[in-house]
């Protein structure tokens, strides 16, 4: 196996906990922690918004996967009722993969707009050491696996 | 950066590190069925020196940083294990379990969407990763710099947080801020004030009450501040793993994994696992995966060292849903020859040949394949501790012949 039978993308889940339920269903082997996250040999995954449960609504995932799991993940997507959308994917080409991923999806408005629905962290306030609020601006979350 | 990638020969065996007369000299290598020296840079398979891409499958779905003799840092693209890891003072094989660093912008501390008093001047001078990056950040009289967003945490978790460190004055410090109640958690001066990288750590426990926290690239206590700094990293747990890039959100380091090659080799009678780990890991406090016998499916046995009971070495084997615990005593401070015997329904776990424990297994199937660092199942957070290997050997078991008997099938 060499780098280039690694194969990185960025997913839109239109329902985290209904695939979850689906694959605890039919590939229970596949769930790991607690049957709260998709293992079966996958990289460390990244979802946002992230959180400790599987999420009653969309999520948005990116992944590093061999090829077996791209064929695994394209044949979930081809399943209109699962909900997913694959919004880019490019061979894993080293430390700065994720980066120039996410630079070809915010290419493609459509698919950059379905990301931003589910990683934007609109702009907010946080407490202050000193007391008070301090302002952070509105970002996009564009977590990866290194 | 340097980059190997998985064209590099060390890893594709399209030669051998040193030859192959060595075997000569190696008596322990000549007998093992699978021989492995990263320390050296010697591998062996039944008596055979062979490079290492003969002894198994290396995976790591992506890329990780080995740390160099120089204390730099070198990437290596995905699948490419790291055999010549300094990390813990001297040369091992370094295998991590996943890991994600939770700093959601580490690249630029000048990025002011990610940062509240952002800033700081580029260093132009070697950075822990080589020369061409601008990763690295002269930092003063700020009072503090730190990722503007808050990280969620659970009260009694242990948070680690690393950086690479040089210049360091005026009370450059880390700090943790409890964000729940506005109050602050830890403070640890940084203590490298040369000019040589340097990577440190602030280890501290998230206290009762807080779910929030936030953690700091440097805190100066004195107005007249500065230092250099270069890859804020925050990790869940007690323990630190090797260095994660982010840019724009979390980022994660796959697992690494080492499927050996079996095939062709007796272990009918289970086997001994003889390693060296480099004692500075042993001082680890989340779990050590040593290695994993399993058939590929939901079945397996396990052998570990718990991060939670320093001095013992833990079997756990689980087979039909059904899970078993044992454990024996070990001295991590020499080299040992661990046993491990599976048979149906039984198993047994020697240290340096001699019978310690016989258990009742619920494992029913004869396991097909070994895996080193594969991932544990157990670990709810996925985290474990690095096992930089010196070396180790693959046998057949050294049980004496009261345990072959009892786990016969």
């Amino acid at each position: 196996m060499t780098n280039a039978s690694i194969t990185a993308i960025l997913a839109h889940i239109a329902n985290e906990l209904a695939l979850m339920t689906f694959i605890e269903a039919s590939f229970p082997e596949l769930l790991v922690d607690g049957q709260q996250r998709i293992g079966g040999g996958m990289a460390r995954t990244a979802t946002v918004p992230a959180g400790d449960t599987p999420r009653d609504g969309p999520v948005g995932l990116y992944a590093n996967l061999t090829p077996d799991q791209v064929v695994f993940w394209q044949a979930l997507a081809a399943n209109p009722a699962l909900g997913i959308t694959i919004l880019g994917q490019r061979p894993y080409g080293g430390l700065g993969t994720g980066p120039a991923l996410y630079a070809q999806v915010q290419e493609d408005a459509t698919a950059w707009a379905l990301w931003a629905a589910v990683a934007t962290v609109p702009a907010h306030e946080v407490p202050g050491e000193e007391g008070g609020m301090i302002p952070v601006p509105e970002r996009i979350e564009m977590p990866y696996v290194q | 950066m340097r980059l190997i990638t998985g064209d590099h020969p060390i890893w594709t065996g399209h030669g051998l590190i040193n030859g192959g007369d060595w075997i000569s000299a190696v008596p322990e290598a000549q007998a093992a069925h699978l021989y492995f020296s990263p320390a050296t840079g010697r591998f062996a398979k039944a008596g055979r020196a062979v490079p290492i891409s003969q002894m198994g499958t290396f995976a790591r779905a992506g890329g990780a940083f080995q740390t160099q003799a120089t204390g730099g840092l070198l990437g290596l693209d995905a699948n490419v294990p790291r055999l010549g890891d300094y990390s813990f003072g001297s040369r091992a094989w370094l295998n991590e379990g996943p890991a994600t660093n939770l700093v959601p912008h580490n690249v630029a501390l000048n990025a002011v969407s990610y940062w509240t008093n952002g800033a700081g001047t580029t260093v132009s001078s070697p950075m822990p990763d080589g020369a061409g990056t601008s990763r690295a950040f002269t930092v003063s009289g700020n009072g503090f710099v730190r990722p503007n967003s808050a990280i969620a945490v659970t009260p009694g978790e242990a948070i680690t947080v690393t950086q690479y460190v040089r210049n360091a004055t005026g009370g450059a410090s880390f700090r943790a801020f409890d964000v729940t109640n506005g109050t602050g958690i830890s403070v640890q001066a940084m203590a490298n004030g040369s000019s040589e990288w340097a990577r440190e750590r602030h280890t501290f426990t998230v206290p009762a009450g807080c779910f929030s926290i936030y953690v700091y690239a440097v805190y100066f206590s004195e107005a007249s501040g500065s230092a250099q700094l270069f890859g804020l990293q925050c990790e869940r747990g007690p323990q630190a793993s090797s260095l994660v890039w982010t840019e724009g959100g979390a980022g994660s380091r796959a697992p690494e994994t080492f499927n050996l090659n079996i095939a062709g080799l007796d272990f009918t009678d289970g086997v001994s696992f003889a390693f060296d780990l480099l004692p500075l890991a042993i001082s680890a406090s989340n779990d050590q995966f040593l290695f994993r016998m399993h058939t590929g499916g939901a079945d397996y046995c396990d052998v570990f060292r718990p991060g939670n009971d320093i001095g013992k070495l833990r079997l756990r084997q689980a087979s039909g849903g059904v899970t078993s615990v044992a454990q024996l005593d070990v001295d991590y401070s020499t080299a040992h020859k661990i046993g491990v015997t599976v048979g149906l329904n039984k198993a047994a776990i020697s240290v340096d040949g001699a019978l310690d424990q016989d258990i009742t297994s619920p494992y029913a199937t004869a396991y097909s394949a070994i895996s080193l660092n594969s991932n544990s199942p157990s670990a709810s957070s996925g985290a474990f501790a690095a096992v930089p290997i010196k070396s180790l050997t693959l046998e057949p078991a050294l049980a004496p012949a009261a345990m072959q008997a009892r786990t016969a099938a």
